[in-house]
């Protein structure tokens, strides 16, 4: 018969071996993913305070969040935006630093919706828009505008939300759609044209097909 | 009182008696494949594979069902030296013994097979027959030339010399029958049926199929050390069931109990 004390050590000696690989991958995994929310977050800090030092410097103008997308396009073909109230896009120093600073973004869409009927709840988005430049808010406001027919406001907001982001399809799309509405084709296909060279998006490649065949 | 794992362990004792002889698929086929080859008119016949494969107790088997029909003769152990092994070959072939200070002459033996071709047929088997030297294999190979003599020469080689050792004898030889270790389900069944022979049926119930897996992966299958590893296993339950009975289930192994059985043997290493 064999020393089986022994022998029980010797295996517990071989579980512990068998499981220090696993410990050793747990470790791996779990530093792997601290180290990248510890990244993530000082990232979200850094541009925090580039925000913030930004807005104390750009002197009540949001530019920082202008891009060269459409903007440029409309700029160069179309006049009436002139006549969007850009005096509403404007927040000043003082509430924008407050608004980033307190890291809080406010996405009450459930609130939205339950009111979005009423042209109160509209000022009210427009208003959270301007304090918190929630792209949600202003892509809302230009969805909602173009289903109800007002083109001038819903090719504003799509504007607005590609001005802090210039990725989001959905407002070049309304953006377009509203141009095409109000009669002006020509500029609802140059911007799409100019879309398409830079994304090859098929979204916009039908709408633009809809738009030259009149059907928008 | 007597353990219950006390009686398996022995089942797993190695042993080339025929009576432990477990009948399984991939050991029929050999067996099928020797026994045709015997019927047919060739003077050697290689049976080859790695230790533990089952070779000696399928020559067992084989001399034990051709004993009353054929003059087969089943030398289990080589001899010391040549001139104890032709004194083996002359008692066979005389059925007469030599006395101890006499040499057998080797030419006349060889006549001596000549003249019997045709009357008589017999069937040598020389098991461990790696342990010959090579002089005495041509000597073996010479005698076979005769026709009145076959042999079934069985052996095994270590990893490196397998190839040597084959191609040794394939120029010599006319058939090869080449044994491999078992495969997950031939060992299930060894195991299953090496313990319902000895109405173990309880023991046999218990083992199960991780554990067949897990037993498998240790021995690769050979069933020299199924054997080991069985009877350690069931050692290490009976010191349990004696001493410590909660640390052992009737109903199912412990993976613990393989995993020390297989570090005592020395398969895995802390």
């Amino acid at each position: 018969m064999y020393n089986i004390e022994l022998l029980e050590e010797e295996w517990k000696r071989y579980k512990r071996k068998k499981r220090v690989p696993f410990i050793i991958g747990i470790a791996i995994i779990v530093l792997g993913i601290g180290s990248t929310v510890f990244f993530l977050k000082n990232k979200n800090d850094i541009f925090k305070s580039y925000t913030a030092s930004k807005g104390k410097t750009a002197k009540s103008d949001i530019d920082i969040y202008i891009d060269r997308g459409i903007t440029e396009v409309a700029e160069k073909h179309n006049d009436t935006l002139i006549d969007a109230p850009i005096e509403i896009a404007k927040v000043t120093e003082e509430k924008e630093t407050e608004v980033y600073n307190s890291g809080e973004k406010k996405k009450l869409h459930i609130e939205v919706i339950d009111v979005s009927k009423k042209k109160s709840s509209f000022k009210e988005i427009e208003k959270r828009f301007r304090m918190g430049h929630d792209i949600d808010d202003s892509l809302f406001l230009a969805k909602s505008y173009y289903q109800r027919k007002n083109y001038k406001k819903a090719e504003y907001w799509a504007l607005q939300t590609n001005k802090v982001n210039q990725n989001i399809e959905e407002s070049w799309l309304i953006f377009a759609k509203a141009k095409a509405k109000q009669g002006h084709r020509n500029e609802a296909i140059h911007i799409l044209t100019v879309y398409i060279r830079r994304t090859h998006s098929i979204e916009a490649k039908v709408l633009l097909n809809k738009i030259k065949k009149g059907r928008i | 009182m007597k353990s219950r794992y006390e009686s398996a362990k022995e089942v797993f004792v190695d042993s080339v008696d025929v009576d432990d002889y477990i009948e399984l698929e991939s050991s029929l086929t050999a067996y099928q494949q020797l026994e045709h080859s015997i019927n047919k008119p060739l003077k050697m016949i290689l049976l080859f594979g790695r230790p533990g494969t089952g070779k000696s107790i399928l020559l067992n088997r084989l001399h034990d069902r051709l004993k009353y029909q054929k003059e087969i003769y089943y030398f289990d152990t080589p001899a010391i030296n040549e001139k104890e092994f032709f004194h083996k070959i002359f008692k066979v072939l005389t059925k007469k013994t030599l006395p101890q200070n006499t040499e057998v002459n080797f030419s006349a033996l060889v006549n001596y097979c000549k003249n019997m071709r045709g009357k008589r047929e017999i069937i040598i088997m020389l098991d461990e027959a790696q342990m010959y030297s090579p002089e005495m294999m041509e000597k073996i190979r010479l005698l076979s030339d005769s026709r009145a003599v076959k042999f079934i020469v069985s052996l095994h080689k270590t990893e490196d010399e397998d190839l040597i050792a084959k191609e040794h004898f394939q120029s010599r030889i006319w058939e090869v029958v080449e044994l491999q270790n078992a495969s997950l389900k031939d060992q299930t069944t060894y195991i299953h049926k090496k313990l319902l022979k000895k109405n173990f049926f309880e023991i046999a119930n218990s083992i199960k199929e991780k554990n067949f897996k897990l037993i498998h992966k240790f021995t690769k299958g050979n069933y020299r050390e199924c054997n080991k590893m069985m009877f350690t296993i069931f050692e290490i339950c009976e010191y349990y069931d004696k001493n410590e009975p909660s640390k052992v289930r009737y109903d199912r192994i412990p993976k613990r109990i393989i995993e020390m059985a297989a570090l005592k043997l020395g398969y895995i290493n802390v």
